[in-house]
């Protein structure tokens, strides 16, 4: 760990943040300047700046951590995974949205600098180290979303999604500052990383226990568990993801989602777990009550959006069991004798990888299908492997990844987490005593809970496939259920990088788990 | 090396057959299917006598190894191999795939979809054969899934896509509790592998646990559904009424072993002791299925549902002998009877996949040229195909045990094997034969003789594709027959050998 009592010290780190602020600000001036004449400038300029901001990032993956800005900035390979990620996520969706949002009235520009800001807060919350920045972060990336969700305003839908999501984020944003402030109280400090290491808010806690630890760490939960969709604060992500315009509910299911577990991990995911020692079976049984609520719920769904956001709080809840298992399953990378201590931890950047790719990739298919028929309904995907072979086949493989058939992406993204929720279980290391004498070894039952869900999962999913395949068109005239659907050349090539990460993830899982093992995350969680 | 080949050369195949067009390439893409059918079928026999050369390494040793880590952090491994039990269902599967390629040159619709998703099927068949690693096994497993599922939801019958979604789900529904199966061997073993002899060797799942016991029935589920056993059977008379002729016969000959080889390879070896505990369960399970198929069969005015029934019952004689092998009743049982048993179970699913393959192509050929199937509206067709007659009724000797030809000698196997350690219920069983020879040769005279109806006065006899297509099954269900000491002789070895390790392992006598 390096520090430096420069208050500008590390600016040099600090070159991605910035490049993605200044980028949103030539996007928002390109799109007033070239309105609707040129609608291709602004997302080009933002994809250019996205993908000249990729190698900025990667260059940080140096298994090292530096502290930055008098402790309040944290730059180590945790970050810049999830930056990675947030930069990835913000590609894509601006290549969804280049055609999807012309339709929007106005100078269709702006979006693209939202956008790229959305992004930029997503950076910020994985490098946040202070609970000050972790709270404007995360401020930043909610007030952008509130904003995208709205931006047909025009859409009674699309509004009345915004204010919904506005006012549960406010709730729970409040919540969380209340819970911040107590452990300031507790602690006497905001920073994750002290510069002197005693100062730091985890040794502060560890030295000096309080019982206002556990409030403190619930009220946080809410506002991370709204982030990311857990339940019981999930109710706004089914309303909002409909009413969002699609490539926004694309962005929301994936971006806030991992940049949450960022906060997630940095906050909770300490040695002795300080923040409160109990949180694990506390995010357990959250845990399973997301996947079974997400699962039982898609079944009913008959909008393609709405099944997808509850198919993402399942997946929310496949991930927490990672989160609680993250020191389980620690596994030997075996070449190389590189040993990844936290098998959890890993398992669920994995999932996180791989969910980002295969839901991109299904709500890609959807946007397509969306154009192309005017409907979100699941029922007119009847007939689509006719009207249009390429795109029900891709559909087919997301969605068999998203259930977890081997040897995609997503099934792998399972087995990690589960994987590292055995391991973990053979030692029970997290058990809980009920009255009776009844001894319950926390992690078996959260895998069980997951592998069941899995099984869930794979009928809704498939119903889509089995309408696609075996149903006629629906609503059409003949001839209209000839017609071939074209999607625009952005969501082609969306569908095809994600298509080649499903199957490449899929099928060379180890390249990217080499990488994660090869890297130092417990740095800076100790 | 030669086994990366064999499931490489359909893969090939499939590959080319993407890349040309649909419309106006067809006779191409027909060309390209058969080449790679082709191939993998010569490659097959290349294979058996590399086989042969390659010097055995113990008794339950694999050859023509390969292994190679994929995902080392899993512990899953890139592993294949075979031994004297896979190598004829190997050459089975190459066979068949080859003959119905042939025959499905009269598909006319979707040629390219279809030869894509055969040349797919072929190669995840010969991969659940060669797999010796957990992980592999189960992804070739799920790969035979879909192209039959698309088989026969595109190309199939009138009520197709109910069939094919049932087919699906059944096998779904048995192949989730496998994997869950896999997994939790996986995480009983003292070091992450999934590699099949490992686990073999390991036995993680010894004792009498309730976690053997799920373990057991959870492959057991999976694998009876894919036989089918009775009462996990009845997607099949919808699966094979619904599927066109090509797709029956692949379901028939090869898929259904899938299930059988799974209960030899995996359930036997990997369980003994709970094998031996639920060994009588297996038993009467298998007794059902043997009667209750036959029963069913004769019931039958479908041809194809007829045959499809007789699938069941045939395949519950496989299931019998695999009984018989852990059985700890039995006064009489010793090792050689359980391995005369296992010959038995084994040699039944060459000769049904022969016999049942060619019976299903004879089908098609009536169903192609009356469009019906209905056996009480023949009558006579002896006299207008007398080709079709004798091979047809070739075919149902074979199938109901006529001594001399195949099944005769796989059911006496069976039968004889099993005597000793289930005597009351080899004997019910026998029963199922004499009513499989009643249907069969009542069948054959509804079709066959009798009075030529008029509407059938016009019909021609086979022509030269379909003779190719059964022609050589008919050959080999003759040669089997008469002379089946070279097939017995490459499957005895491994299988005294599983025989052996189950006794042991479970203290049977």
């Amino acid at each position: 760990m390096t520090l430096n009592l420069q208050p500008t010290a590390g600016l040099d780190q600090f070159a991605p943040e910035i490049l993605l602020g200044v980028l949103g600000l030539i996007v928002l001036g390109i799109g007033a300047l070239t309105k609707r004449r040129w609608p291709l400038a602004a997302p080009v300029v933002t994809l250019a700046g996205l993908f000249a901001c990729l190698p900025l990032v990667a260059m940080q993956w140096r298994h090292e951590q530096s502290v930055i800005f008098l402790g309040s900035y944290v730059v180590d390979d945790l970050a810049v995974f999830f930056k990675l990620v947030a930069v990835a996520a913000g590609g894509l969706v601006t290549l969804i949205a280049m055609s999807y949002m012309r339709r929007v009235d106005r100078d269709y520009g702006e979006f693209f600098a939202l956008l790229v800001w959305a992004v930029l807060g997503l950076c910020l919350m994985a490098g946040a180290a202070d609970l000050i920045v972790i709270l404007l972060a995360i401020e930043t990336v909610s007030l952008l979303s509130y904003v995208m969700t709205g931006y047909l305003r025009n859409e009674p839908r699309s509004a009345e999604a915004s204010l919904k999501y506005f006012l549960y984020g406010a709730v729970a944003s409040a919540v969380m500052i209340y819970g911040m402030s107590l452990l300031y109280g507790v602690a006497g400090t905001t920073k994750l990383y002290g510069l002197l290491g005693s100062e730091a808010l985890p040794m502060q806690l560890r030295l000096h226990p309080s019982p206002l630890q556990p409030i403190a760490a619930v009220l946080i939960l809410v506002g991370l568990g709204f982030k990311i969709a857990m339940v019981p604060f999930h109710w706004w992500a089914p309303d909002a993801y409909e009413g969002a315009p699609t490539p926004v509910t694309a962005f929301l299911s994936v971006g806030p989602k991992a940049a949450g577990f960022a906060i997630l991990a940095r906050l909770f995911m300490q040695e002795g777990n300080a923040l409160y020692p109990q949180w694990p079976t506390l995010v357990a049984v959250l845990a399973i009550a997301t996947m079974f609520l997400g699962n039982w719920a898609a079944i009913w769904q008959g909008n393609i959006k709405r099944m997808l956001a509850y198919s993402s709080i399942a997946h929310a809840g496949y991930m927490l069991i990672g989160v609680v298992a993250w020191q389980g399953g620690a596994w030997t990378v075996s070449d190389r004798g590189g040993i990844a201590s936290h098998g959890g931890l890993h398992a669920v950047l994995f999932y996180i990888a791989s969910y980002l790719f295969m839901n991109l990739g299904a709500f890609a298919v959807a946007i397509a299908i969306e154009r192309a028929t005017g409907c979100e309904s699941i029922e007119r995907y009847g007939g689509m492997a006719k009207r249009n072979p390429f795109l029900a086949i891709a559909m087919t493989i997301f969605l068999l990844s998203l259930s977890g058939i081997p040897p995609l992406a997503g099934f792998f993204g399972k087995f990690y987490v589960f994987n590292a929720a055995i391991r973990g279980a053979a030692d029970d290391a997290i058990s809980l005593s009920l009255p009776f004498g009844i001894h319950v070894n926390v992690l078996f039952w959260l895998a069980v809970a997951g592998v069941v869900n899995s099984m869930i999962a794979v009928y809704y999913y498939m119903n889509v496939v089995r309408l696609m395949y075996f149903q006629p068109a629906t609503g059409l005239d003949a001839e209209e259920a000839e017609h071939a659907i074209v999607p625009s050349v952005g969501v082609q090539s969306v569908i095809i990088i994600t298509l080649v990460a499903t199957f490449l993830l899929g099928l060379l899982p180890e390249a990217l788990v080499r990488f994660l093992a090869e890297s130092v995350f417990p740095g800076g969680l100790s | 090396m030669i086994l990366s080949v064999l499931l490489a050369l359909p893969v090939v195949g499939l590959v080319i057959v993407l890349f040309l067009d649909k419309e106006r390439h067809v006779r191409q893409i027909q060309g390209v299917a058969i080449g790679a059918s082709l191939a993998a079928f010569v490659w097959s026999i290349f294979m058996c006598m590399a086989f042969a050369t390659e010097p055995s390494r113990g008794p339950m040793a694999m050859r023509l190894e390969y292994q190679a880590p994929w995902i080392p952090s899993l512990g899953i491994g890139y592993h294949v191999g075979v031994d004297g039990l896979s190598i004829p269902l190997i050459v089975l599967t190459t066979a068949l795939s080859l003959l119905s390629i042939v025959y499905s040159l009269r598909i006319t619709v979707r040629v390219k979809e279809y030869m894509a998703w055969f040349l797919l099927l072929e190669t995840g068949m010969l991969g659940v054969f060669v797999s010796l690693d957990f992980f592999l096994f189960f992804g070739f497993w799920e790969i035979g899934l879909v192209p039959m599922y698309f088989i026969i939801g595109v190309w199939g019958g009138p009520r197709r896509e109910y069939a094919a979604i049932k087919f699906f789900i059944y096998t779904l529904v048995g192949s989730l509790p496998m994997l869950l199966a896999i997994l939790a061997c996986y995480f009983s073993m003292p070091e992450p592998t999934f590699d099949m002899v490992k686990i073999m060797q390991a036995n993680p799942m010894a004792g009498a646990g309730v976690k053997a016991a799920l373990v057991f029935w959870a492959f057991f589920l999976g694998f009876a559904i894919k036989v089918p056993l009775w009462p996990f059977h009845t997607w099949l008379p919808d699966a094979h009424v619904e599927a066109p002729t090509a797709g029956s016969v692949i379901l028939a000959a090869i898929l259904l072993k899938l299930g059988t080889y799974g209960f030899v390879r995996v359930i036997l070896p990997m369980f003994p002791e709970a094998s031996a505990r639920f060994a009588d369960y297996m038993a009467i399970l298998a007794l059902i299925s043997i009667i209750y198929g036959a029963l069913c069969a004769m019931a039958q005015s479908d041809l194809k549902k007829l045959i499809a029934y007789s699938s069941v019952n045939h395949m519950g004689f496989v299931i019998l002998g695999v009984a018989a092998v852990a059985a700890r009743g039995g006064v009489m049982a010793s090792i050689t009877t359980r391995t005369t048993a296992l010959n038995g179970a084994t040699l039944q699913m060459v000769t049904h996949g022969i016999i049942t393959g060619a019976l299903f192509f004879l089908v098609g050929v009536i169903y192609d040229r009356a469009h019906t199937r209905n056996i009480n509206e023949f009558g006579g067709l002896a006299k207008q195909m007398p080709l079709y007659a004798g091979i047809m009724m070739f075919a149902c000797f074979a199938s109901l045990g006529l001594p001399g030809l195949a099944g005769f000698v796989s059911e006496f196997f069976v039968l004889t094997g099993s005597f000793s350690s289930y005597t009351l219920i080899t004997c019910l069983s026998a029963i199922g034969v004499i009513i499989t020879a009643a249907y069969f040769l009542w069948m054959i005279q509804r079709v066959f003789l009798g009075p030529l109806k008029e509407r059938w006065a016009d019909l021609p006899d086979m022509d030269w594709g379909e003779i190719v297509a059964t022609a050589p099954l008919c050959v080999a269900m003759l040669v089997i027959g008469v002379y089946p000491k070279p097939l017995i002789a490459v499957m005895n070895g491994p299988l005294t050998a599983i025989v052996d390790h189950v006794t042991r392992l479970a203290g049977l006598g």
